[in-house]
């Protein structure tokens, strides 16, 4: 890891081997097609129907809109979702 | 691969009717709880979680201030399927007695194989391995397979090279055979050892010199080792069967008098229980005749395969030393008997007729028999080159 600090005295993220959201906080999410998105992160629920499920993530809101929508694998800091995925929306 | 893992976890797959689910999920979520196949229904909410995380969900639900209701629908996974098993005390005994028994009696062996076997016989091979104490039922890791090895090999002189293997249960001992040392490598010719009348000539090698039919006295020659192929000749060693009839005469005494061993009526039966090595006897006291006895040897088989268990039963039967008055009869049947045996050492093929003459004197009769039998002639002669 290179722990070289810019003029502020924060190490630059952007210069680092591995992706800058790590040092962000931000989740990862992966989208496969429209019938499958697999999330990486800290999360809660706050709602879940067959037609859409909102989560709470460390940076606001997602929502994922569609039909039929299951939760294939729930873990601590990870889904995955699976379902015809209308649309995705970040708050 | 992931599903496998969980079908050997075993897992459950519940049904919950809550206002507010995400909650409850949530909170299951926080305690490290995995949850997988979620799908929503109109009233409820179906998915599966780890069997062992089964229980944890009651208390778990108990914190929420809206407690959502929790069933159960099926138990699913091998972790499940044994439970059920192992709360039959008696299989869990049974499988451990079966498997303790196993190892057990994979400590001792169970067959004896000889292999390479071409002149010699099995059984007497296994005989020579049992009078080392080595049977069925022995503890394989008593046999020292060099040991053994060379004990065969020098019990048996046509045994050129032998090696002892212990697999598993089986003993396996593989042999090889000597070349006979009685082969005769010098050039020779086959005599005739008596006189007779040739029958049938069967030469392998050699000059055959004799025809059927043809009459020939004690040391004529009959095949001959030496070979005249053109002008050059070569020496061999003559062999083959020359089967004659001939005439023999022997003479058998049998005393008047004869002494026999009378078998009486009181027996003594004294049984013992053989496990593997084990022997226990089923008596109190010694056997107190010890003349004559006879072996019962009942063992367990299974699959024509006899087991190292079972009772072997030896009768002790009472006999004397009686003196009989034989009758001419009974003495000239006993003389035809010994004479029989002695012919059969003989390697004679068959006795065709025989006449008997006698003699008698005071204590015994002499009988003077004469045989006409069938037997191979044929005596290797060496050839002084």
């Amino acid at each position: 890891m290179n722990n070289e600090r810019n003029s502020d005295g924060y190490i630059d993220v952007h210069n680092q081997d591995v992706p800058f959201q790590m040092f962000s906080g931000g989740a990862h999410i992966e989208i496969f097609g429209n019938n499958r998105i697999e999330f990486e992160g800290k999360y809660k629920i706050l709602e879940y129907n067959s037609e859409q499920l909102k989560i709470k993530r460390s940076k606001g809101c997602l929502t994922v809109i569609g039909n039929n929508i299951s939760i294939s694998n729930l873990q601590k800091y990870a889904f995955c979702l699976t379902g015809d995925i209308d649309s995705i929306v970040f708050e | 691969m992931l599903s496998l893992f969980r079908f050997v976890l075993g897992y459950v797959k519940i049904y919950i009717v809550s206002t507010n689910p995400e909650c409850f999920f949530n909170l299951l979520i926080e305690h490290g709880i995995s949850i997988w196949a979620v799908e929503r229904h109109k009233e409820y909410i179906e998915c599966c979680i780890p069997f062992k995380d089964y229980k944890n969900i009651r208390k778990l639900r108990n914190r929420l201030d809206v407690k959502p209701r929790v069933k159960l629908i099926e138990k699913r996974g091998l972790s499940v399927s044994f439970k059920k098993v192992f709360k039959r005390k008696s299989i869990v005994y049974g499988v451990l007695l079966a498997a303790t028994i196993n190892v057990f009696l994979s400590n001792f062996i169970w067959i004896i194989d000889v292999n390479g076997l071409k002149q010699l016989n099995r059984n007497l091979v296994i005989s020579v391995i049992n009078n080392y104490g080595i049977d069925l039922g022995y503890n394989r890791r008593k046999i020292d397979s060099y040991d053994l090895s060379q004990k065969i090999a020098l019990d048996f002189d046509e045994i050129a090279w032998v090696s002892v293997n212990v697999e598993g249960s089986k003993l396996s001992i593989n042999v090889s055979e000597s070349v006979d040392s009685n082969y005769n490598t010098e050039p020779s010719h086959l005599i005739a050892s008596v006189d007779g009348v040739i029958k049938e000539i069967k030469t392998t090698q050699g000059e055959n010199l004799v025809k059927v039919g043809q009459t020939v006295r004690k040391g004529d020659l009959l095949v001959s080792g030496i070979e005249t192929i053109g002008e050059s000749v070569r020496y061999s060693c003559a062999s083959g069967e020359i089967i004659a009839d001939t005439n023999r005469v022997i003479m058998e005494k049998i005393p008047k008098n004869y002494m026999v061993r009378k078998q009486c009526d009181s027996f003594e039966n004294k049984a013992v229980f053989e496990f593997f090595n084990i022997k226990i006897p089923l008596f109190l006291t010694a056997a107190s005749y010890n003349q004559l006895s006879f072996f019962e040897d009942n063992k367990i088989s299974i699959f024509d395969k006899k087991l190292p268990i079972g009772i072997s039963k030896r009768t002790f039967v009472k006999s004397e030393n009686i003196c009989v008055d034989l009758t001419l009869k009974e003495a000239q049947n006993l003389a035809i008997s010994r004479v029989e045996a002695k012919l059969r050492e003989k390697s004679i093929i068959n006795i065709n007729n025989y006449k008997v003459k006698y003699k008698e004197d005071t204590h015994s009769y002499i009988f003077t028999i004469d045989l006409n039998c069938t037997e191979n002639i044929a005596k290797i002669y060496n050839i002084d080159i």
